[in-house]
């Protein structure tokens, strides 16, 4: 059934990372894709897995279920690193046979991009399982909410964001409802080739439309009888606050920041050369 | 004047038709009072001009010509505009459409939070207004997973957190199954009763027409009966001239009186008709 | 052997995932050729359900739902074939219309079925006589129909495929009572003059008591009662409790005959209770 669809992949798990400030949750996560692509060497790369690996243990997603969220973009990985090992020609050549030449910079390169593309996605993922999608809306709005100073209204956006939230399962369900009622006037929606199929999709979307549009006006009158202005002057029941361990994790991602620029600047820059010599 | 609430007078509006196409008036000459903290029912078949008196009241669509008071303010002056829609609060047919928010409570604080209330207050009115309607230990729940009449009763409550001094609520409960047209109707009395707030309510159900101070009915954009729900049932054939239902009590009282039988009162509820029954078996 | 019987029949939403729930609980219920049968039950209990059972959309979780004798899933043509016999009208099915006139969006369901242009047209005007929809608002847009009106298009919508069952699922909600009142004396002329089998699905029992021949109540995914009008409405208390509620007369005459006096706990329409009223006073009047 469509409507056992979750939507924003969120785990309602109640643990420690649950429960902290979206904010604070928003900051880390920007931070860290900013920080892998700024980490130069494995060692800094080391500390950013190191940093993922405790933000998974601590929220009690499965290992399983964040290895999953890299399915989709195996190819992508695979393309990647096979591109890395054909073109990169330094340091130590490992096989030479016919016109095959891996060396071993081109596998460390390799390395290094999958683990860089993983990290991404991991901790992205991380972030809509741990957050709600109400909880995330908030924090986009608090984050964003200074912006109004310099002519940005953040609070449409967020606006936009709440009413796409909660009407998406009112949508499905009635997407669902017109497929079986025009399935009960014998409409075949599942065969037949693509000209025919387009088609068929008429007698779904302009019902979907119309209703869509009805409600849209409907809503209107109800923001517009709540005195809905658009956000000015707008307070809100359940403000974010910053807790003791939103704090903290606040200074220990500035702790991470530091650590990576150190790494960075202690190892040098990745040079797969070096770093093989130095592995071996 | 210090009393009413709410004012039509000689009130015409018409929707724009497509393509600049006149179309008559979806209310036309309308003139009413609706006092402080009244309950009134308006009743009329479809398209009779129901809905749009509850659109006027609170200034979402205003008169063509004549004028709408809200608390002596005109609904036309834009100024009064975010005061009149916080003293005259409105409900509509489809609850699904009207809330907001993805979390019960947060949907109720939606209004309050519009108006700049500061946050404890907000959650004072909106823990007063879900336990008004009986949806205090729903607050945390996603709204598309309560039941229709449940649904109703938290838009409902999303009105109440503004603390209107009257809710028009039209046709609330015609989506519902008796169960959820119930407890609304239980909701809006404890408003009333409770709160002291003014309530109007559009309906196609006599049973409830019934449990209203007042009936007003429309019929082809007027005015055509106002008074008692008694009053208004008495003349059971002006009513179903009307494209109405009278209650079935009613009907039946009327069925004996027109037969000669002599019974007493009209008969509006259920209790009624079976002591007026009572007492003419024991006579007979 | 029934026309429509249902053994046995379960069905599970989401069954394996955590939204598990049971809609229909070991469910067996049979339907003559020819009766009037009310599905009554307060949201939720699952008579919705049933009705998708019915015409094959949906698919048994265990049990069988039987067309004539024959299980409408023993093969895919037969399910097909299911949908086309028993036609389903859905609740608000005015929000489904989509075509840009009155008689395309008549004429879809007979065109799905592949019959020829003559057969169609005829089905459509036949149809739309049932209705009382006027050859003149053929070439009408649905959108342009006032609500009553859209609600009647879209049943004939299902009346123009001949189904051998007609379901219809809150077919008067959202109406005024004129508006009611009409798809009611619709439903019970299109029964009488066709001898078709009728299911309404209903929480409304003031409807249901003036024209149904036979009631099954629904509650948690189980038939809770099943019979005719006087039987079903004979437990006014019990269908209370389920969250239906039974005419505001029954109530009247349930009470009486609760304080002793001889009058029948079975009326549902005032014409009866002003028979019985009339009955009881002239014995009165015999007995002085």
């Amino acid at each position: 059934m469509l409507k056992d669809i979750t939507i924003g992949q969120y785990f309602p798990l109640g643990s420690v990372i649950h429960k902290l400030d979206p904010r604070a949750k928003l900051f880390y996560t920007f931070t860290f894709i900013i920080m892998v692509f700024v980490s130069s060497n494995f060692i800094s790369l080391a500390l950013c897995i190191a940093c993922a690996v405790l933000i998974i243990a601590l929220s009690k997603v499965p290992v399983k279920t964040v290895i999953k969220g890299l399915r989709p973009i195996l190819l992508i990985i695979v393309i990647t690193s096979f591109l890395q090992i054909a073109y990169v020609k330094t340091g130590v050549t490992l096989i030479d046979f016919w016109k095959i030449h891996i060396t071993s910079g081109g596998i460390l390169q390799a390395l290094f991009m999958t683990l860089r593309i993983s990290l991404l996605i991991v901790m992205s993922t991380m972030l809509t399982y741990t957050t709600s999608p109400t909880s995330m809306t908030n924090g986009l709005d608090r984050t964003f909410a200074p912006l109004v100073k310099i002519g940005i209204d953040f609070n449409i956006v967020t606006m936009i964001m709440t009413i796409a939230l909660r009407f998406i399962p009112t949508l499905i369900e009635e997407v669902d409802k017109i497929l079986s009622a025009q399935k009960s006037r014998g409409a075949n929606f599942e065969s037949g080739n693509i000209f025919k199929r387009a088609k068929m999709l008429i007698p779904l979307f302009v019902p979907l439309l119309f209703s869509a549009v009805r409600r849209a006006y409907e809503l209107a009158y109800a923001m517009t009888c709540r005195c809905y202005n658009g956000g000015k002057g707008k307070t809100t029941m359940n403000a974010l606050k910053y807790k003791k361990c939103d704090y903290l994790v606040t200074l220990l991602t500035f702790a991470f920041i530091a650590g990576v620029v150190v790494l960075n600047i202690y190892c040098g820059e990745y040079n797969a050369e070096f770093t093989f010599n130095s592995a071996v | 004047m210090s009393d009413t609430i709410l004012k039509f007078q000689n009130v015409t509006f018409r929707y724009d038709g497509d393509e600049g196409k006149i179309l008559p008036p979806a209310v036309e000459d309308l003139s009413l009072e609706i006092k402080k903290g009244e309950f009134v029912a308006f009743l009329g078949h479809n398209g009779s001009g129901k809905s749009t008196v509850a659109k006027l009241s609170n200034g979402l669509v205003v008169p063509e010509s004549g004028d709408v008071y809200v608390l002596g303010m005109n609904t036309k002056n834009e100024d009064d505009d975010i005061k009149i829609k916080q003293t005259v609060g409105v409900v509509f047919q489809n609850p699904d459409n009207q809330i907001v928010a993805t979390i019960v409570e947060e949907d109720v604080a939606f209004g309050p939070e519009n108006l700049g209330i500061e946050p404890s207050e907000i959650r004072r009115r909106v823990d007063e207004a879900l336990k008004v309607v009986g949806m205090y230990k729903y607050r945390m729940h996603e709204p598309h997973k309560l039941s229709g009449g449940q649904k109703q009763r938290v838009a409902i409550a999303g009105i109440i957190a503004m603390e209107p001094q009257c809710i028009v609520l039209d046709e609330p409960t015609a989506m519902l199954d008796p169960e959820g047209r119930r407890d609304v109707m239980k909701a809006m009395k404890r408003l009333n009763c409770e709160l002291g707030i003014t309530v109007v309510f559009i309906t196609h159900y006599m049973e409830e027409a019934c449990q209203a101070d007042r009936i007003i009915v429309m019929d082809d954009s007027h005015l055509v009966l106002d008074g008692t729900p008694r009053e208004v049932f008495s003349d059971v054939d002006r009513i179903r001239g009307l494209g109405l239902d009278v209650p079935q009590t009613c009907a039946l009282a009327k069925m004996l009186k027109d037969d000669g039988i002599d019974i007493h009162g009209d008969s509006l509820g259920v209790d009624e008709l079976v002591n007026s029954l009572a007492e003419i078996l024991n006579r007979g | 052997m029934s026309l429509l019987q249902t053994e046995n029949l379960s069905y599970i939403y989401g069954e394996g995932t955590p939204f598990r729930v049971t809609a229909l609980d070991n469910v067996n219920i049979e339907i003559e050729k020819g009766e009037l049968v009310a599905v009554i039950g307060h949201t939720g209990s699952g008579k919705s359900t049933l009705m998708q059972q019915f015409n094959g959309l949906l698919k048994p979780t265990s049990g069988k739902v039987l067309l004539d004798g024959e299980d409408i899933h023993s093969s895919k043509t037969k399910t097909l074939e299911t949908r086309f016999r028993v036609g389903l009208c859905f609740q608000y099915p005015e929000y489904q219309l989509f075509e840009n006139t009155v008689y395309d969006d008549i004429a879809f369901g007979p065109k799905n079925m592949g019959l020829s242009k003559a057969e169609v047209d005829k089905r459509v005007r036949t149809a739309a006589k049932y209705v009382g929809i006027p050859e003149h608002a053929f070439e009408t847009h649905p959108f342009d129909l006032s609500g009553g009106e859209k609600r009647r298009v879209a049943i004939a919508g299902v009346i123009s495929m001949e189904p051998e069952i007609l379901i219809l699922d809150e077919p008067t909600s959202g109406l005024d009572p004129r508006g009611r009142e009409q798809i009611l004396s619709l439903i019970k002329n299109y029964r009488e003059q066709t001898g078709k089998t009728v299911i309404i699905v209903s929480h409304s029992m003031d409807d249901v008591a003036k024209i149904a021949t036979k009631v099954i109540v629904m509650n948690n995914a189980k038939v809770e009662m099943r019979g005719t009008v006087d039987n079903v409405f004979e437990k006014s208390d019990r269908l209370c409790e389920i969250g239906l509620s039974v005419p505001q007369i029954t109530e009247v005459f349930v009470k009486l005959h609760a304080m002793g006096y001889p009058v029948s706990e079975k009326i549902y329409t005032t014409e009866q209770g002003f028979a019985e009223i009339k009955k009881l006073l002239k014995g009165g009047e015999a007995l002085a």
